[in-house]
């Protein structure tokens, strides 16, 4: 028995990290008879997506109680996403998109790994034209996002435009949440430089794996200072490198012709112009055993095997005179 | 000669104001489609000093795909939505004081069968 409890743990302990951890929304809505009593969930792959009606985007709903409340756990997704829940009128297909006007049908969420938010209804005017979400800090950045926004919606002419513009920037460059500055930085437009240079200092702190910012990658693409200041050390260091190793090199040969002695030498510069150990023994008035003898040491002090080897020294010959 | 140079001033002024009348009347469109794809863009002038302007655009799909957006001159999107098969969309939005110069109505359809209605209202006081 105690084997295969130990296989059925083991089994467990290795499908865990393959099992959805659960997100859950709760809340309540005080809606009139024109309205579904169903709430409806659906992921947000990207921000292009976020006003897109699809039953592909559905990932879970649930109905709501007499009282007006609802509770809805999904599979959530991995590392912070974007969510939209949205109610329907009776008679309406599943995927219907009210923008705009009173009867605005949606809400947007940010929900990490089994993140709690919360709706809450305010007032019968409109399902969501006052309702407070609450959740995470990203929950709470979010919602500043849409109420930004919607000041925006009151500001006018072209002072109005750059109070967005410049609001929308403070968002992305204050917002502790990626996703919330990534969605504040996809909805600026018409930039100038200056708006610009800021847009890009924030977008080089953020994660650029981030699947919601691949088109404002691609506009802001990463800075290549950091990769050029590693390059450059690269090569420097490797220049120093072959630069120390010619100056061990040359002090270590130096080292070695200083071993010779005068006699050595001077076969050396024979050897080098090209004579026989026969014409050096007979140059210097030497026996050739003698000659050979002194070769014989050359090679072991220069390490070195035969008289073409000893030629690769030509420098060093040069500088002790030979 | 001079006939026909006068005629041919005739014809060109008839198109030209043709083309206005029809890009007027492009503001307000309904139809109903059958397995369309469509991509087409519609261009309005907004004058210095309009006070409002106003979008509609209502959709019902039963198949294929929709994309609808208008774009003022300096890029801002106004109700970027999406609509797959089985969907229903609503959309309404103004803009005061709106950016005078050359915007966009951007419609596209793919392979859909369903009922269109937009609207684009500019009060010219």
């Amino acid at each position: 028995l105690r084997p295969a409890i130990t296989i059925l743990l083991l089994t467990l302990m290795l499908a865990r990290p393959c099992i959805a951890q659960q997100a859950e929304i709760s809340g309540k809505l005080m809606l009139d008879t024109t309205w579904r009593r169903e709430v409806f969930v659906c992921l947000i792959p990207d921000f292009n997506q976020m006003y897109t009606a699809s039953d592909a985007l559905l990932i879970g709903r649930t109905a709501i109680d007499t009282a007006g409340n609802f509770m809805l756990r999904f599979d959530a997704h991995k590392g912070p996403a974007l969510y939209r829940l949205h109610i329907i009128k009776n008679g309406d297909p599943v995927s219907t998109l009210i923008i705009g006007g009173r009867d605005e049908n949606q809400v947007f969420f940010i929900s990490d790994t089994a993140g709690k938010t919360e709706i809450n209804h305010l007032t019968v005017n409109g399902p969501f034209s006052r309702c407070v979400v609450t959740g995470s800090a990203a929950v709470g950045e979010l919602q500043h996002f849409f109420t930004v926004m919607r000041q925006g919606d009151s500001q006018h002419g072209k002072e109005g435009r750059e109070w967005i513009k410049n609001r929308l920037i403070a968002i992305a460059d204050s917002s502790s949440s990626q996703l919330v500055s990534l969605l504040a930085i996809s909805y600026t437009f018409g930039l100038d430089a200056s708006q610009k240079a800021k847009v890009g200092s924030v977008v080089q702190r953020l994660d650029h794996k981030n699947p919601y910012g691949v088109n404002i990658f691609e506009q802001y693409p990463q800075s290549h200072t950091g990769i050029i200041a590693l390059v450059a050390a690269l090569v420097l260091s490797g220049a120093c490198a072959i630069v120390g190793i010619r100056f061990y090199k040359k002090r270590a040969v130096a080292k070695l012709f200083g071993s010779l002695s005068q006699r050595e030498l001077t076969i050396i510069k024979l050897i080098a112009d090209g004579r026989s150990n026969k014409e050096i023994a007979s140059e210097l008035s030497v026996e050739l055993s003698t000659v050979k003898t002194h070769v014989n040491n050359i090679y072991a002090k220069l390490n070195v095997k035969g008289r073409k080897d000893i030629l690769a020294y030509k420098e060093m010959f040069k500088k002790h005179g030979i | 000669m001079k006939k026909i140079l006068i005629l041919a001033a005739l014809i060109i002024c008839s198109a030209v104001l043709h083309a206005q009348t029809t890009g007027d009347s492009e503001r307000t469109k309904s139809f109903s489609f059958r397995d369309s794809t469509l991509d087409q863009k519609m261009y309005f002038t907004v004058k210095e000093g309009t006070p409002v302007i106003k979008f509609r655009c209502n959709v019902t799909l039963s198949k294929g795909r929709l994309n609808f957006f208008v774009t003022d001159p300096e890029g801002k999107k106004y109700g970027n939505f999406n609509l797959d098969k089985g969907s229903k969309g609503e959309f309404s939005d103004s803009e005061d004081k709106p950016i005078p110069g050359k915007w966009m109505l951007s419609l596209k359809i793919t392979n859909a069968t369903g009922n269109l209605s937009y609207e684009v209202k500019m009060d010219d006081n």
